[in-house]
This record gives structure tokens, C-alpha cells and sequence, in this order.
């Protein structure tokens, strides 16, 4: 309002530079402001939002390719003319996982089977060298479902543990399941998200309708007080 | 895969065509285990072919995987030592599954999964047993082999009979990974302009007053 009478009123006069300077640099101050929010909608927000992947959003989705050790995961032969009649090899069974590694970041974890507290948490080994799998998500290579692994991020005793990779890890590294048969179920790395805990995704636990592996642990900055993480890192991958 | 598992089953024994007859630990652990391996792998296509839910029916395809490829294992090392296994479950599971298979929608789903806890419960304690009393090294491998899996399968199926949902993941204690809120920085950056909104906007109002 006291702009409007500023502008349209009997006593109009011509604005002092110093108040054009302040107009100028509001204008570009609210321009800022929108490119910035719509920068964290998406990166924040957006990710967020039930109804929406959280593992589409500013990450690329397209399958990386590579190389690699085969593993079972990659069972499959290159499609090309001179090979149409190849045979090809069938997609080998889920199974239970029992070791979880990172290749490219050279570390590696045995897995336990585990479930959730009565308030709703995921039990995890006290060590931040061993992880868990939680027993109602899919087991490692189910084509239709979800797995979801879990892990502290470190310990008072131990240090930073496996899952500390996870802060660093880039889109397209792998990611191997070794389940209780031997078999290597691989994985893309597609997207890395940092979440608030209290706004976490609660899609991140949706088990149904996904073939995709999400890793979670703790990250962000560490509150001495209550001795917690603010933050859940969660990485998604898709089985190669 | 099936000749990986027979290579490492046969490699774990020192294979010796001309093997010493088996213990009754040995012959009684293979005979039980397969009769429950063949309830298990009957059980789990009865769930596929009866639930309605996506749970259990992924339930039912892992321990229907699961204890083939045990089983497998199970009657590669039995052949070895001639141990005749039975060719039916026993006919008490027989009419467990008769019963189960008139049920249907959730009545089902509970009573599948009653059945599925007793049954791995009898297969997780026939593997401590043989563990600890077997004499065999290839049959006492089978055991120490299924252990882990076996524990999986009750940890699924008690987790699922408990239904609780997942909805946190406290994952540190130390603090060793403090920092790196990088992806909080386009809320600081927000903030900051904000700030430079309010602060014009102050100046601008003083400005005006100034010159009235």
C-alpha cells in the first residue's frame, strides 16, 4: 500500500538514487530468491513427495553402461545381428543377501537378516562394519520389488563404517549382492539423496511395484546432545 | 550353478567313490531334511498358486528357490552315499496342505505362515543337530550350508506374522561422519536472499520516510 501512494499520489516526486539502488536490489534479490527455491523444491521437496520417485528428479535414470566382473546380473548376451540365435542365459533366482560390496569403493560388509523395532526402526548390527537387509523388502535380483539395506554410518568404537561410502558414492558405480547360493546380483548406482530424518520419504520403504536396491544409513551433521545424525543418506540403484 | 553347487558339495567332501557307509545321524538328518525340503517346496507352490498377496506370494517364490537349491545339494551327496530318500513328503504334511489348500484370502495367509514357521523350525533344529553329531563331512556342510538361509526364512516369516512397518533409519552413533549438508545449501542460499529482500525493503522505507 505505501508503495501504490508513493507512486500514484498528489505529492509524486522523483525517487532519491538511494532508493532506486533499494528497489533495484530488491527486484534482483526476489528474482534470486525464485531461481533459488526452485532449485530446492526440486532437490528438497520434490524429493519428498510420496506420489513422486524419489529417485527421479535431478539424476540421471538411463542406465549407465560398463564392464565388470560378470556377475549374475549381467548374464544376459549383447543383442546384435550376428549373434540373433544366441542362447540367453536365464536371469538367475533372488536370494537371500549375505554380503553387500561397493568395487569401486573397495569396501565390502557381511549382511544380517533383520526386522523393525516396535517403534517402527530398522535393527541394526551395533558394528558399522556389518549391515542389514531388511527381511520383509525383496531378497537381492527380484525383478519386481524392492531391497532395502540398512547400516550405521559408524561407531564411538569402530570408526566410520562400510555404508560412510555411500556420502561419496557417484552415479553409475556398482553395487554387488552376493547372495547365500554364491550368486552376484549387480546394481547401478542411479541416484544419491540427503533427507532430513523427520522428512524422509516414507516411499523409500516401499517394497512393492520397484525393482531397485536402496541403501540407507545416517549423514549430515552429527548432534553431540542427542548423539544422532540429522540427516538419512539414501542411495538408489537398479539391478543391471 | 547347479554344477558349481555339485562341484563345491563334492570338493567339500574329498570325494571318495568308495565313501564309508553313513553314520544313522547322517542318514536319518538326510532322509528328515529332504521330506522337509519336498513340505517346503509344496507348501511354498500351493502359496503361489492360492495368496492374493504380493508379500507372501515373493515369500513363497524365495523358499520355493531356496529349498530346491538345498535339495539339490541334499540329493547329490545322498546318491554318493547311497542313502534312499523319500520320494513324497510324509503324509501328515500331505494333509496339512489339503487343509490349507480349502482356505482362502487372509485366513490363508495366516495359516500358510503358521505352517511355514513350524516347518522351518523342525529344518533349523535337524541342521543344529547334524552340525553338532553328523559324522560326514559333505552331510554336516549341507547343514552348516542351510543354517543361514534357514534363519532368514524365520526372520521373514516372523517380521511378516508381526506386520510392524518400516519408518526409520537410525544409522550412527559416533559422529566419525559429521558434516557434508551439501545438499542443504540452495535453503542457505534461499535465506540469504531473504535477508536481502527485508534489508532493502528497511532502507527503502527509511529512505521514504526521510525525505517526507
Amino acid at each position: 500500500m505505501i508503495g501504490w501512494r508513493w507512486r500514484g499520489g498528489r505529492h509524486r516526486r522523483r525517487p532519491s538514487r538511494f532508493a532506486r539502488v533499494a528497489r533495484v536490489l530488491t527486484a534482483l534479490a526476489l528474482l534470486a530468491l525464485a531461481a533459488v527455491s526452485g532449485v530446492a523444491g526440486v532437490r528438497l521437496l520434490g524429493g519428498i513427495r510420496v506420489e513422486q520417485s524419489p529417485e527421479t528428479g535431478d539424476v540421471p535414470v538411463t542406465m549407465p553402461t560398463g564392464g565388470g566382473t560378470p556377475t549374475a546380473g549381467t548374464g544376459t548376451p549383447t543383442r546384435s545381428p550376428s549373434r540373433a540365435a544366441a542362447p540367453v542365459s536365464p536371469r538367475p533366482s533372488p536370494g537371500v543377501p549375505v554380503k553387500l560390496a561397493l568395487p569401486t569403493e573397495k569396501v565390502a560388509a557381511p549382511i544380517v537378516p533383520a526386522g523393525t523395532r516396535p517403534n517402527g526402526e530398522l535393527r541394526l548390527p551395533r558394528s558399522p562394519l556389518v549391515v542389514s537387509w531388511w527381511v520383509r523388502s525383496a531378497p537381492a535380483g527380484d525383478r519386481r520389488d524392492s531391497t532395502l539395506i540398512g547400516g550405521h554410518v559408524d561407531s564411538a568404537k569402530e570408526g566410520v563404517g562400510v555404508l560412510g561410502a555411500l556420502r561419496g558414492i557417484d552415479i553409475g558405480n556398482r553395487v554387488v549382492l552376493t547372495d547365500a547360493f554364491g550368486v552376484q546380483h549387480s546394481y547401478r548406482v542411479v541416484a544419491r539423496r540427503l533427507y532430513p530424518k523427520y522428512r524422509l520419504p516414507q516411499d523409500v520403504f516401499k517394497v512393492t511395484g520397484r525393482a531397485r536396491l536402496v541403501l540407507i544409513t545416517c549423514g549430515g551433521p552429527f548432534d553431540e546432545d542427542s548423539g544422532r545424525y540429522r540427516d538419512n543418506v539414501v542411495v538408489y540403484a537398479l539391478p543391471v | 550353478m547347479l554344477i558349481l553347487s555339485v562341484a563345491a558339495v563334492t570338493a567339500g567332501l574329498g570325494f571318495d567313490a568308495a565313501a564309508a557307509a553313513p553314520s544313522a545321524q547322517d542318514r536319518s538328518f538326510l532322509q528328515a531334511a529332504h521330506e522337509l525340503h519336498l513340505a517346503e517346496t509344496s507348501s511354498a507352490r500351493l502359496a503361489l498358486r492360492r495368496s492374493g498377496t504380493d508379500e507372501i506370494r515373493r515369500e513363497a517364490q524365495l523358499f520355493l528357490t531356496d529349498h530346491q537349491r538345498l535339495d539339490s545339494d541334499m540329493r547329490t551327496v545322498a546318491k554318493r552315499l547311497a542313502v534312499p530318500l523319500p520320494a513324497t513328503p510324509s503324509r501328515a504334511h500331505q494333509q496339512e496342505v489339503a487343509q490349507l489348500s480349502r482356505r482362502s484370502g487372509a485366513g490363508f495367509d495366516a495359516a500358510w505362515l503358521d505352517e511355514q514357521v513350524t516347518l522351518h523350525r523342525q529344518s533349523a533344529q535337524l541342521g543344529r543337530r547334524q552340525a553338532g553329531a553328523g559324522s560326514d563331512p559333505g552331510v554336516v556342510a549341507l547343514a552348516r550350508r542351510a543354517a543361514p538361509v534357514l534363519q532368514a526364512h524365520l526372520a521373514i516369516l516372523q517380521e511378516t506374522l508381526a506386520d510392524r512397518p518400516l519408518r526409520a533409519v537410525e544409522g550412527g552413533s559416533s559422529g566419525e561422519s559429521n558434516g557434508e549438508p551439501a545438499r542443504m545449501a540452495p535453503l542457505g542460499l534461499g535465506l540469504v536472499g531473504l535477508a536481502v529482500i527485508l534489508a532493502a525493503g528497511a532502507v527503502f522505507v527509511v529512505e521514504r520516510r526521510r525525505k517526507a
